[in-house]
């Protein structure tokens, strides 16, 4: 990841390779599932390149566990006494009290026929993103705006390194994986755990701040 | 309020309409929960200062219990209260209001003006609607 971060670096805001290297960085599913020894190899391919052979690699990987589930499919059954138990103490053991409180106290079944997709989506409508930004500020007067006093110390005190430290640190263990693959306290902590700096700036600067601009465009 | 870090296009296979804005990720939950953060304190004056009948339980320690014994002192005396004109408690929680079904109207809130009408036309389009500054920082 420091690697992508590095060379993300090196371009400026307005460059497609900045982008793509930090989307690059934003791929844990590529690396983070295996082994030391793995995503070394794997990382060590990527950065030659070779991602006909890391695209092939990621999936010969997923198609025992497509075979699995064919074989054996998720089913809406709740589970037994014995695997509650372990469930509630895994999460308990890993500090997540709440999920393992709720695993026990619980009695409702998980919703999984063919139907459920269909009233998840009838229950949560897609609207429209074709927004009227007839009223939207224009990126001048943000920048603006941006340049005011009050607005100058966000970045500092609440996207800080330390911040971002501590949001991570504080996450729930054990908690569902975000839909790009991260969790939080698992995956993203340990990177926090080691006195790089530059790798924790790197992070702030590429990672967390894309997603919120604070400052003037340069 | 960017829709995705870098402005990156969503890999859309199946051709179908998909909502950037919903795409979950955990570095952008970081970037919300500290821009919350940043903004939470300012916006509970803002709503505290604005409206004199508002009372905040969110993030604050056991609010849901507050809630619930300031909800539980109108109803002790409900009794003489007139029906023509009675004392009401809402409770709004907004923990989920991103999962709306149009995000126009919370993008109407932060520009600070109305794309559309609201409430029975009482409220037009272009008319000024109230609004805590400090969340204007937060557009892309």
């Amino acid at each position: 990841m420091k690697k992508f971060l590095v060379l993300a670096d090196i371009f400026q805001d307005s460059i497609r390779a900045r982008d793509t290297l930090r989307h690059l960085a934003r791929s844990p599913t590529l690396f983070l599932p295996h082994g030391f020894k793995t995503i070394q190899t794997r990382c060590n391919r990527l950065l030659k390149g070779d991602l006909e052979w890391l695209w092939a690699s990621c999936t010969k990987l997923g198609r025992p566990r497509q075979s699995r589930l064919a074989a054996n499919p998720h089913t809406g059954k709740a589970r037994t006494a014995i695997q509650l138990d372990a469930l509630a103490q895994k999460l308990a053991w890993a500090g997540n009290f709440s999920k393992s409180c709720q695993a026990v106290r619980s009695d409702s079944t998980p919703s999984l026929s063919s139907h459920t997709l269909a009233k998840l989506q009838a229950k949560n409508l897609q609207g429209s993103v074709d927004f009227d930004k007839t009223f939207w500020p224009s990126a001048v007067n943000m920048d603006a705006l941006r340049q005011e006093d009050d607005w100058r110390h966000v970045a500092q005190e609440h996207f800080s390194v330390d911040s971002i430290r501590k949001y991570f640190a504080c996450s729930p263990p054990l908690s569902a994986l975000d839909a790009d693959g991260w969790r939080p306290r698992e995956h993203v902590t340990f990177l926090f755990s080691e006195e790089d700096e530059e790798l924790h700036n790197l992070i702030q600067k590429h990672m967390v701040m894309p997603f919120r601009r604070l400052l003037p465009r340069s | 309020m960017k829709q995705n870090a870098d402005g990156a296009p969503i890999p859309n296979a199946g051709g179908a309409s998909v909502d950037s804005n919903v795409r979950g990720s955990t570095w952008r939950r970081c970037s919300a929960s500290r821009a919350v953060a940043d903004s939470s304190l300012a916006v509970t004056d803002y709503l505290l200062g604005q409206y004199d009948n508002l009372l905040q339980f969110a993030r604050q320690k056991d609010g849901a219990t507050r809630c619930a014994q300031i909800v539980q002192l109108p109803l002790a005396n409900h009794v003489d209260h007139d029906v023509s004109d009675p004392l009401v408690a809402v409770q709004l929680d907004t923990s989920n209001s991103f999962c709306s079904v149009s995000r126009q109207p919370q993008f109407d809130v932060l520009s600070g003006k109305a794309s559309r009408s609201y409430d029975d036309e009482r409220v037009q389009v272009g008319d000024e609607l109230p609004r805590p500054r400090t969340l204007d920082k937060y557009w892309g």
